[in-house]
């Protein structure tokens, strides 16, 4: 009997990450409903050497280069992604770089993360992957990488989701319905404070598992571009994103020839080292790039709290290198600047947006400031900011958790 | 101490008192709360969320730990967390308002002085409620750090209520707070607190100076070692000159938040203003500390201190 069972529960074992993936799709019109406890189905269990928890991270080039990570519940011994531009025969194998133990607490479960360093790719070309941990093999992923040079693509920013498991779930779901409807979405930035605690494994545990719910229906993957925001202290994040914490406080993600986002550390000092970096960043990129980008977690024009401290270093910068958008996080509400130069409204100044609200409670907004006169507008409600980048302008949109667009803005191509 | 002497410290305290509690007030008036707010807003979305719950089902299904005691149950915070911001306020204003009439109200009855009790008790659950939120470096040590500030209005009442028979006691809770804002302080500066560093990176700018990051770290652990050096001194011997100069850093350290932020940053300069505030006192008052040999007894107007206790 048990062994006439015996290969029936084999296949069934073997293809549990196949039943977890076609997991039945939540209707739009479901997401801000959806219960959290409800969405464990569309998650992968971390167990044995199943692959689970994956991400696939962009530093550096993104034409050329990704990092596919995962973890599993056992060290295991063999890890690797097979991967290829057809999603049929994944022709092409690499061994994971980095395996290592994360760094979990006393009493916790171990877990284990697995680091792929995929270079040479092909620029604006669909990657289809799929990772393998001692033979457990996960379904087939994909994600598209940017092009070498041109616009005509999007990216989604939205940070803060440290606390509201639910909400966080239903947002995550959000960025995967945006991804679905939008083909041209390529990465989403995260503006930080992933979890409350960046030194507790169990919260980061969570936040991994339920990342997996950002992966659109067809398996689109959108490559994470970290930030460190000031809840997520401690050593997990490096090993999260693949980042080194000694020189990857602070990078850059180069979306293509023409597009760049700066990622800066508001827990590290803004003055010397970061500021002497930032200024060649700057001086480097503004001339060859069509659109140059900052994110970092702490808001220098805040709707809620008091500016972060980088801010006297940091804006004299954006503001003499001409830096085009500013994304910000931290606050737990929406917001948009009016172009900001030197302090004051400026018709060619920096527009500074976001603020955060992936899962987190929502606080109120100080509209009354200055900044939010005259065309600026600050508000509460979970969302992100979907980006639409083109050769001659910017445009920004907050979508909601039920999908609809709370502010919808363009920034034109500086001459 | 001398009646002269007595007022004077009064009247410094009362006003130091008032402007801490305008700059902690600040933020709950016209900005995001104070952190205690934000502590208990947090804690009464997470169980209106039921986040815990949610988490452990979770957690029960996708790691095999053990499952919620209960189902999840969720309901809507918005009235609880309005109850909460009406009462931040309401505390601010009221703190504001003790602090601002507690000089008239002591002469009319002195036990007013009691109240005093209720901004060092706001001050001190906002200092635990900084240390429980963290996302701040070094929040952890909130309580003592912030000693200087939610002491001052208690060594007041205390002094206002029995000046006679408390001398000693304020000497010493003055004493401890000034050493453990001080150690604090100089164990952050030590460790190179990027906020400290930042303050250090803006004031050399905006001297014209371009200092390196070595440079910067080399003063902030110099800083660090006479901060500790200080606090310890407090506790040790009782030298007007060193207070003096405690005085006179404690001052500069508060106002290099708004010369380097903005003078929108005055709130962070108010909060801080205890912190010179609090040496000086010492100085007044003119009791001995720990050591003290025939020379400071001799230049202690208050020489006998227990005795005057019991």
């Amino acid at each position: 009997m048990i062994q006439k069972a015996a290969p029936l529960l084999i296949s069934v074992f073997c293809s549990y990450p196949l039943l977890v993936a076609t997991a039945k799709p939540i209707a739009d019109a479901d997401i801000p409903r959806v219960n959290g406890g409800d969405l464990v189905s569309h998650m992968t269990p971390l167990r044995g050497t199943i692959p689970a928890q994956w991400r696939v991270i962009w530093k550096g080039d993104a034409s050329t280069e990704a990092t596919i990570s995962w973890s599993t519940a056992e060290e295991g011994s063999k890890h690797q992604v097979l991967y290829g531009t057809d999603g049929q025969t994944l022709d092409k194998s690499l061994d994971c770089q980095v395996n290592r133990a994360y760094t979990v607490n006393k009493g916790d479960k171990p877990a284990y993360y697995h680091h792929a360093r995929l270079t040479g790719l092909e620029p604006d070309t669909n990657y289809h992957f799929a990772m393998e941990s001692d033979g457990k093999r996960s379904r087939t992923l994909y994600f598209r990488t940017a092009p070498a040079s041109g616009t005509g693509f999007s990216v989604i920013h939205g940070g803060d989701s440290r606390s509201g498991h639910t909400d966080r779930c239903r947002m995550n779901l959000r960025i995967a319905a945006i991804a679905r409807d939008n083909r041209k979405v390529l990465a989403f930035a995260h503006g930080g404070d992933y979890i409350v605690s960046g030194k507790v494994w169990k919260q980061w545990r969570l936040w991994l598992s339920q990342h997996e719910l950002t992966t659109a229906e067809d398996g689109r993957v959108l490559p994470i571009i970290p930030t460190w925001g000031n809840h997520d202290g401690g050593v997990l994040y490096f090993e999260i994103f693949d980042l080194d914490q000694k020189t990857e406080r602070w990078h850059t993600t180069r979306l293509g020839k023409d597009v760049a986002m700066v990622t800066l550390d508001t827990n590290s000092p803004a003055g010397g080292e970061q500021a002497a970096w930032l200024e060649k960043q700057l001086k480097d990129l503004r001339p060859k790039n069509r659109w140059l980008m900052v994110q970092y977690h702490r808001p220098m024009y805040p709707a809620v709290k008091s500016p972060a401290r980088h801010a006297p270093v940091f804006c004299p910068l954006f503001d003499e290198y001409g830096v085009d958008l500013a994304l910000e996080a931290d606050g737990h509400c929406m917001k948009r600047t009016v172009p900001i130069r030197g302090g004051k409204a400026h018709p060619e100044g920096l527009v500074y947006l976001g603020e955060g609200g992936l899962g987190v409670g929502q606080r109120n907004t100080d509209r009354k400031r200055w900044y939010f006169q005259d065309g600026g507008k600050a508000g509460s409600a979970h969302h992100v900011v979907l980006l639409d980048i083109t050769d001659q302008s910017m445009r920004s949109r907050f979508i909601l958790m039920d999908g609809e667009v709370w502010d919808d803005y363009t920034i034109k191509v500086r001459k | 101490m001398n009646p002269k002497l007595q007022r004077g410290a009064i009247s410094l305290m009362s006003v130091v008192v008032l402007v801490t509690m305008l700059g902690a007030a600040w933020p709950v008036l016209f900005r995001d709360g104070s952190a205690l707010a934000k502590n208990l807003e947090k804690r009464v979305w997470v169980e209106a969320v039921d986040d815990r719950a949610v988490a452990a089902a979770m957690e029960a299904e996708l790691y095999g730990e053990e499952p919620p005691a209960a189902e999840i149950s969720t309901h809507d915070p918005g009235p609880r967390i309005e109850f909460v911001r009406k009462a931040d306020r309401i505390s601010a204003i009221l703190c504001i308002l003790i602090a601002a009439a507690l000089p008239f109200l002591t002469r009319w009855r002195r036990q007013a002085a009691w109240l005093c009790l209720l901004p060092s008790l706001w001050l001190l659950l906002n200092a635990s409620a900084v240390a429980m939120n963290g996302g701040k470096a070094y929040a952890e040590l909130a309580i003592p750090a912030h000693a200087t500030r939610w002491v001052l209005p208690l060594a007041l009442g205390l002094l206002v209520l029995m000046a006679d028979r408390m001398q000693y006691t304020v000497n010493w809770l003055l004493r401890i707070a000034c050493a453990s804002t001080f150690a604090i302080h100089g164990w952050e500066a030590f460790q190179l607190h990027p906020g400290f560093q930042d303050l250090v990176f803006i004031a050399s700018g905006q001297l014209g100076l371009d200092l390196s990051t070595d440079i910067c770290h080399i003063l902030l652990r110099g800083i660090g070692l006479m901060d500790g050096l200080l606090a310890l001194s407090v506790l040790c011997i009782h030298s007007p000159k060193i207070l003096c100069w405690m005085t006179f850093w404690g001052l500069v350290t508060a106002f290099s938040r708004p010369l380097t932020m903005g003078w929108d940053a005055w709130p962070e300069l108010a909060i801080r203003l205890a912190n010179g505030a609090v040496p000086l006192l010492i100085i007044g008052i003119g009791l001995p500390a720990l050591i003290h040999n025939q020379k400071s007894r001799e230049r202690s107007p208050n020489p006998e201190p227990v005795s005057q206790e019991s």
